[in-house]
């Protein structure tokens, strides 16, 4: 209860101590705002939205595998084996594509009926178009492939596992990038905090020493800094959120009407309130932790001396 | 209460400042450490209380070895010792009452009771009226009473005063040995590191000669004319 009081009234000093001196805390909550906002759009941008690419918005990094079926399976062979497909864990969706609708596609996609007139029939086999999961492994997928290819009602497998494969590996780097550039700018985040207290700890040295000599045990001394700290990495990723959510708005008009040009799903218009509040969360941690170490380290230091 | 076994004192680069001394003070006494500047008075009082380690034997407060104690364990027994400094040590930009709390802070009291217990104290030191005032806006007496008030907040077992009249004149350093005689009076163990013969012979305990980093002689009150300093 001691402590618990202690704590609030550590907090109740800190955010008094914030508004008491505006100013010098405008410098410092300015560049926490930049390092967790900018950091924060990078995760909406990169890690959510990737353009589309990532397996979580759109369909374009899941493996489609078209079935070719041999021409005497019946109607029955063929929803056995789209059912028994379906079953299978991996697999997201079964479309049948008919040999008339895919002689209908070939006709519009020619754009002249004559050639297809010509042939004097279909020669066009039956298909399943298989949509996998995206995050299917490959070991998997080869495993799901032998296995279509082997049964009786299967004439042939076509799958575009290159192209996903380049697809899922560009989806990848970006993650990885967007992983570094958020771990970046959190770190210059925390720079900024262990400097603030570093700074606040040099200033009061000397109350320092006297609490000390009065019996203030390392928790005690490290309660006000570390309260000061945590405040100031929350406000700094406050005012962040609104920097990340004006970028969004702004990246989401510019680009917007390009992605639906090219068939890509829109880019995200707003900062998802869980990314904000886990952004929140995880600022007050590195604001906690960041402080305690400076602390820590300065008392550690004194009593070496 | 304090057993000091062949204490020995050196700073680093430096010679002794303290050399074998051996020094036993009982609970509530009153010691009078009396020696002129440069003599280890000030080295004594800060390893009784804890502030420093010894070079070589043991000091034992409160019947614990403070070389053994954690800093934990050693931030708990200086909460059990009011402090009173020649340079006061006064927390410049708070009031004289927040000041006066920082002890009852440090020990978990709930800010009202340390409020409480605070203006008390402030009461007792004749600075009930100056609570709201900043140390740099009261007399040098007035900034010894606080330091006497902050150290005695929490009732502790064990006052350690260095040179408290080293800046005062007179009468309030006769003001001052009035206040340690009244604390000895109701049990409080109290030493004193002082120069002055005046204040020692004020608060009449037993003088501890201290010279060149050694105990020479300790006598009382009552034999004290015998001694030779």
């Amino acid at each position: 209860m001691n402590a618990l009081n202690g704590w609030l009234r550590a907090y109740g000093a800190a955010f008094m101590q914030l508004l008491r001196e505006p100013v010098a805390n405008l410098f410092n909550l300015m560049a926490l705002a930049c390092a967790f906002g900018l950091g924060l759009a990078a995760v909406v941008w990169l890690g959510e939205a990737s353009l589309g690419l990532t397996p979580t918005k759109g369909a374009s990094l899941s493996p489609q595998v078209t079935l070719v079926l041999r021409g005497n399976v019946g109607e029955a062979g063929r929803g056995k084996l789209e059912r028994s497909i379906r079953a299978e864990p991996g697999v997201r969706e079964v479309r049948f594509i008919g040999r008339d609708t895919a002689l209908r596609r070939l006709a519009k996609d020619l754009g002249d009926t004559r050639l297809i007139e010509g042939l004097g029939g279909n020669p066009l086999p039956d298909a399943l178009a298989v949509t996998l999961s995206p995050d299917v492994p490959e070991a998997r997928m080869d495993e799901l492939l032998k296995g279509w290819q082997a049964r009786s009602e299967v004439d042939e497998v076509l799958a575009d596992r290159e192209l996903v494969e380049r697809l899922r590996r560009i989806g990848s780097a970006l993650r990885l990038m967007a992983q570094g550039v958020v771990t970046l700018l959190l770190a210059s985040g925390a720079v900024v905090v262990f400097n603030t207290i570093r700074l606040q700890l040099a200033g009061r040295q000397q109350e320092i020493e006297l609490i000390r000599l009065l019996g203030a045990p390392a928790a005690f001394v490290r309660r006000p800094f570390v309260a000061r700290g945590s405040l100031l990495a929350l406000a700094g990723a406050g005012l962040g959120w609104l920097l990340a959510e004006v970028l969004v708005r702004q990246v989401a008009g510019w680009i917007g009407p390009l992605a639906t040009a090219w068939g890509l799903p829109p880019p995200p218009t707003s900062v998802p309130a869980e990314s904000g509040l886990g952004f929140l969360l995880v600022a007050l941690l590195i604001g906690w932790s960041t402080a305690w170490l400076g602390v820590t380290r300065h008392l550690r230091a004194a009593d070496r001396r | 209460m304090i057993n000091l076994q062949a204490v020995s004192k050196r700073y680093p680069g430096g010679s002794d400042v303290l050399a074998g001394v051996d020094l036993q003070i009982a609970g509530g006494e009153m010691v009078v450490m009396l020696g002129p500047s440069g003599a280890g008075k000030s080295t004594l009082l800060k390893l009784m209380g804890g502030i420093e380690r010894a070079s070589a034997g043991t000091v034992e407060l409160f019947g614990q070895d403070t070389a053994r104690l954690d800093p934990g364990r050693l931030a708990l027994v200086r909460q059990q010792i009011g402090l009173i400094f020649e340079d006061f040590k006064l927390l410049a930009d708070r009031s004289a009452l927040d000041n006066v709390m920082v002890p009852l802070e440090i020990a978990g009291y709930s800010l009202a009771e340390a409020r409480r217990r605070a203006r008390a104290a402030l009461e007792k030191v004749g600075l009930g009226a100056r609570e709201k005032a900043r140390p740099a806006s009261l007399s040098g007496g007035e900034q010894q009473r606080l330091c006497i008030a902050r150290a005695v907040v929490s009732r502790p077992a064990l006052i350690l005063a260095d040179e408290p009249t080293g800046n005062l004149d007179a009468g309030q350093a006769a003001s001052i040995a009035d206040m340690l005689r009244a604390f000895h009076a109701v049990g409080t163990t109290v030493v004193v590191a002082t120069h002055d013969p005046v204040f020692r012979d004020r608060l009449q305990g037993r003088a501890v000669h201290v010279e060149a980093g050694a105990v020479r002689a300790t006598d009382t009150a009552a034999n004290r004319k015998g001694v030779t300093r």
